[in-house]
């Protein structure tokens, strides 16, 4: 029942989004030298079919829902919730990861974030997760500064200084 | 408050430690001190990449440490800017300044007073060409067609409202004509003068060079206060009556908090550098010796200032600002 | 003949030419297979060594990454569903699948084939018929590009075997995502809410290595213990000549349409591949087996790819004119050589040009070579358990992802759309279809209004151009086509089902 519940619902956001945009774009500043392929002609037209699409899928997954409802006892499995559980706790890492590669710079978040979600994952030898943090840490550091002087982030304030000194 | 007063000033000793330690103390004299990064907003093998390689060859030789060009490219220069302006003014960022910065600051995107111009070192020119089989043989002819059918006369330009715009719009406003610019990425405006799909294209000499020498390609005029030695009958576009000369201009600027002895001691450098026998090289060969002139500091500043004003009032007899 | 017989024995006359040939290729497998690292930025990165090499070595170095890298993306495409380039993006639609089935050695050996097969007949072409395909791209203008990029787009009506209405709502979400940025006609900054970093736009590779791997990685973290190392055979085999001959019609196909695409000015192989992928479904008598493990989907993106390598190259040495973003740089790369890129080059710089004919196809045959080996590699990280493996995964897409730009936004954007992959995997909206939309969605925009001001905005003399007017009616004929063929599959579904409820 409720991953019905959850199609209606997800369409039904897409084509409120749609609506949404088709909005921001009426109100796109105009530009009189291109009056007739404006800034908003692309997106209107997009946003516009998207809107008609979602609107029928939304239509369609409420009626499947009501149909449904009326028979009673429907055996649509629901969302793992397990799953989900341990994907948001990976997320929540990756984007603190994220926060801390823009702030501390790329040596030091990286070598924690590799700890970390290694010792959140089931299974691999203990000694591996310990020693590949630092040394996947230092060969990439080593690869994009040195080899390929490609640039990476050195973080802020007396972070950033540290970073200067290594690469 | 005794406590507070003691950490406050055991947090800035242990700072100015940190800071004396990894951070060399400003100095001209031991300027630069390590690899100098220069923003700019063009892809790899662009005009502006090349340039900013070119002058790093011989200036590294020069101060010993290494200059390289760091692509952020897209959205109009914005994120490059952004990118640069959230750099530490410790010398060692540059941006690449040209008039795609003057008019982000005039669209008010970027800001000029948080820059301060360091060196002018090449100043391009640019040509309106027609394919080898157009109908239109002077820049006269050229707009007497487009003056017969409004909107039917396209001239391919690169970038959207960018600096090729405002040159093309400029000359429909001083020749009071109505020509229809169609915004390309560069290799696809030449391929669509070339297949005819457009009247004329505006690009640089360097770039369309190929195909000028090949003949399939004229020019009709040069913006520019004097002919092309390489072209030398085509007539500038102000011989013809119409006062435009912009041209695109390629420059280096720091943090305008940057310190002052630094930035002497470097364009001193590049002085050097672009007096380098590889640097005029490569000046000649992507035909750009005609009127680069390497101007800096203050001199760079009132170039900077001037051309704010030039271009302020283009964009707004053009639309794109109140 | 006799400047290719000079050619030749210049490359073959010198150990350092044929190293250089050969490094390139493997310098261009890895930059391709690392996600994030592009073949654009294994060619800029060559670029200051070449200043001390002659003209001809450069382009040999700079030919020979182009080729191995547009190989390599597959690589980390089909093991580990992370597209290490942005042209094999459409490899990992079919190739990950096919990997998972325990499959992964033949997966790998059916991209390296078509790969090479591509790659030789986009240089023949590019040997035999550089002038004329030239003069043929130039009737190319922006109509015929939007007319092009429709053709792609109407085979999202036909792409995965879901409801047609979730594939289409899966593409207007992906041309709904290539609306953000500077409007590429009027400058106008469009749905960047007030962050001017948003102003470039999303961009295409950290948009793909989002819902392509960290998606993936999300995915294995979610199934917990649950989750297998699926991919156990992963020794490259190469395709038996009887397989390969049951896929020559989209190997034809594709290759032609990648040959032609790569020689249109501002489009490369990335879109080849896309293009030829929705060919590849559209003409398929099975267009449902896409996207678990079809051969044929696999074939098409990489023999398109490939040889779209050998056509981006044609603008370039006939023109001046750059076909795609690598070859932009390697003009870069001529022009510090002093050479002046022109309709004259192929004239007067016979042993630069022939040269370069000569060493992309043995590039094209080393390739052969060293893919075998280089996916063998590969694999070996497969042995490692997943526990340091993902989160590795994640921290190359991150660093990969900033140090092509250089902008934290970028990497904003990857994490998103790595919820963005999750969300619509698990509502069963076809990511072929998202994918597909943003890649065509920004030629079909532009050369929409590009072509309307030089038609001055009239829609009758738009369509009325003879390639515009055809592929247009094909795009309509096909999309016809498709949605009757899903109607008709679709009702025969009820009926079955009625007939089953009526038996009960």
């Amino acid at each position: 029942m409720s991953r019905r519940i959850l199609d209606a619902v997800f369409s039904g956001a897409l084509f409120a989004l749609s609506i949404w945009f088709w909005l921001i774009a009426n109100a796109f500043p105009t530009s009189p030298r291109y009056a007739l392929i404006d800034t908003d002609f692309w997106p209107k037209i997009i946003f516009g079919l998207m809107a008609l699409i979602t609107g029928l899928i939304t239509v369609q997954n409420v009626r499947t829902l009501l149909r449904e409802r009326a028979a009673a006892g429907s055996d649509a499995p629901g969302p793992d919730w397990a799953a989900i559980g341990r994907m948001a706790a990976m997320g929540l890492l990756v984007v603190a990861y994220f926060v801390a590669f823009g702030r501390i710079g790329f040596l030091l978040s990286t070598l924690a974030f590799l700890w970390i979600a290694a010792f959140m994952l089931p299974s691999g030898p203990r000694w591996l997760k310990i020693v590949f943090s630092p040394v996947f840490t230092v060969l990439l550091t080593v690869v994009f500064a040195y080899v390929l002087g490609l640039p990476l982030p050195r973080g802020t304030g007396v972070f950033y200084d540290l970073s200067l000194m290594l690469y | 408050m005794k406590i507070t007063t003691f950490h406050s000033a055991a947090r800035a000793a242990t700072l100015a430690g940190v800071a004396a330690l990894v951070a060399p103390v400003a100095q001209a004299q031991d300027y630069p001190s390590r690899t100098i990064e220069v923003i700019h907003e063009y892809g790899p093998g662009g005009g502006t990449d090349r340039f900013i390689r070119a002058v790093a060859q011989p200036l590294s030789e020069i101060t010993g440490e290494q200059m390289v060009p760091i692509s952020v490219q897209g959205g109009g220069g914005v994120p490059a800017y952004t990118n640069f302006i959230q750099r530490p003014a410790d010398g060692h960022s540059l941006l690449g300044l040209g008039p795609a910065q003057v008019i982000g600051h005039i669209q008010g995107r970027m800001d000029l007073d948080e820059l301060m111009p360091l060196a002018r070192v090449q100043y391009d020119q640019a040509l309106l060409w027609v394919p080898a089989d157009s109908p239109h043989e002077t820049l006269d002819d050229f707009l007497a067609a487009a003056k017969e059918n409004p909107g039917r006369v396209t001239v391919g330009v690169t970038g959207a409202a960018g600096f090729d715009d405002v040159v093309v719009g400029l000359l429909g406003l001083e020749s009071d004509t109505m020509l229809t610019t169609v915004p390309f990425s560069s290799s696809e405006m030449v391929s669509n003068t070339l297949g005819g799909q457009v009247t004329a294209m505006f690009e640089e000499y360097g770039p369309a060079r190929g195909l000028a020498e090949s003949g399939d390609m004229r020019a009709l005029a040069v913006f520019s206060e004097e002919r092309l030695d390489a072209l030398p009958d085509v007539p500038t576009a102000a011989e013809l009556g119409y006062d435009v000369t912009l041209g695109r201009w390629r420059a280096f600027a720091m943090h305008a908090d940057d310190d002052a002895a630094q930035a002497q001691t470097l364009y001193d450098a590049i002085e050097e550098a672009v007096a380098a026998e590889s640097y005029k090289e490569f000046e000649a060969q992507n035909a750009l010796q005609y009127r680069s002139e390497l101007i800096g500091l203050e001199e760079f500043q009132a170039f900077v200032d001037s051309e704010v004003e030039t271009y302020t009032t283009v964009l707004r007899e053009l639309g794109y600002i109140e | 003949m006799s400047a290719y017989m000079d050619a030749l024995t210049y490359i073959v006359g010198s150990p350092v030419n044929l190293f250089f040939i050969l490094f390139s290729v493997v310098w261009g497998i890895v930059f391709g297979s690392v996600p994030g690292l592009t073949g654009i930025v294994g060619v800029a990165l060559l670029i200051p060594f070449t200043y001390a090499f002659e003209s001809e070595q450069s382009l040999l170095l700079l030919g020979g990454v182009y080729v191995g890298a547009t190989f390599g993306g597959s690589i980390s495409a089909i093991l580990f569903n992370t597209p290490g380039s942005p042209e094999a993006a459409c490899t990992a639609l079919d190739g990950y699948p096919m990997a998972k089935k325990g499959q992964a050695g033949r997966a790998l050996g059916i991209a390296l084939a078509s790969s090479a097969l591509g790659g030789i007949f986009g240089t023949l072409v590019l040997m035999l018929l550089a002038p004329p395909m030239a003069q043929f791209a130039l009737q190319f203008g922006p109509p015929e590009y939007f007319a092009l990029a429709i053709l792609g787009i109407t085979a999202i009506a036909s792409i995965g075997g879901g409801s047609i209405l979730k594939g289409l709502a899966a593409g207007f979400i992906g041309l709904a995502v290539a609306t953000v940025g500077l409007d590429p006609i009027t400058g106008v900054g469009r749905y960047t809410f007030g962050n001017n970093m948003l102003l470039t736009g999303i961009s295409f590779v950290p948009v793909i290595i989002g819902t392509f791997a960290l998606a993936e990685v999300l995915t294995r973290v979610g199934e917990g213990r649950n989750s297998k190392e699926a991919i156990t055979d992963v020794s490259t085999k190469l395709p038996s000549l009887k397989e390969l001959g049951s896929m020559k019609g989209t190997l034809g196909r594709s290759s032609v349409l990648g040959a032609i695409i790569g020689a249109l000015p501002g489009v490369g192989a990335t879109t080849a591949s896309f293009i030829s992928y929705s060919e590849a479904v559209r003409w398929s008598r099975h267009p449902e087996r896409f996207g678990t493990g079809e051969p044929e989907g696999i074939a098409a993106p990489e023999s398109a790819n490939n040889s779209a390598v050998g056509g981006s190259m044609i603008p370039l040495l006939a023109l001046g004119i750059p076909g795609s973003a690598t070859t932009a740089v390697m003009l870069g790369g001529l022009t510090i050589h002093g050479i002046v890129p022109g309709p004259l080059l192929m004239e007067q710089n016979t042993r630069l040009v022939y040269s370069v004919f000569i060493s992309m196809m043995l590039a094209n045959v080393l390739m052969l070579f060293f893919g075998v080996r280089a996916a063998r590699y590969f694999a070996l990280v497969l042995t490692v358990p997943y526990a340091v493996v993902g989160p590795a995964i994640v921290v190359m897409c991150m660093t990969g992802v900033y140090g092509l730009n250089g902008n934290m936004v970028d990497i904003a954007v990857m994490l998103s759309f790595g919820v963005v992959g999750v969300v619509l995997k698990a509502m069963r909206y076809p990511v072929a279809s998202f994918i597909i939309g943003l890649v065509l969605g920004p030629i079909a925009e532009t050369s929409l209004r590009q072509g309307l001001m030089i038609s001055g905005y009239s829609y009758a003399e738009f369509a009325s151009r003879p390639i515009t007017a055809l592929l247009l009616g094909l795009s309509l004929v096909s999309l016809i086509y498709g949605f009757w063929g899903r109607w008709k599959a679709a009702r025969a579904d009820r009926e079955a089902e009625a007939a089953a409820r009526a038996a009960e």
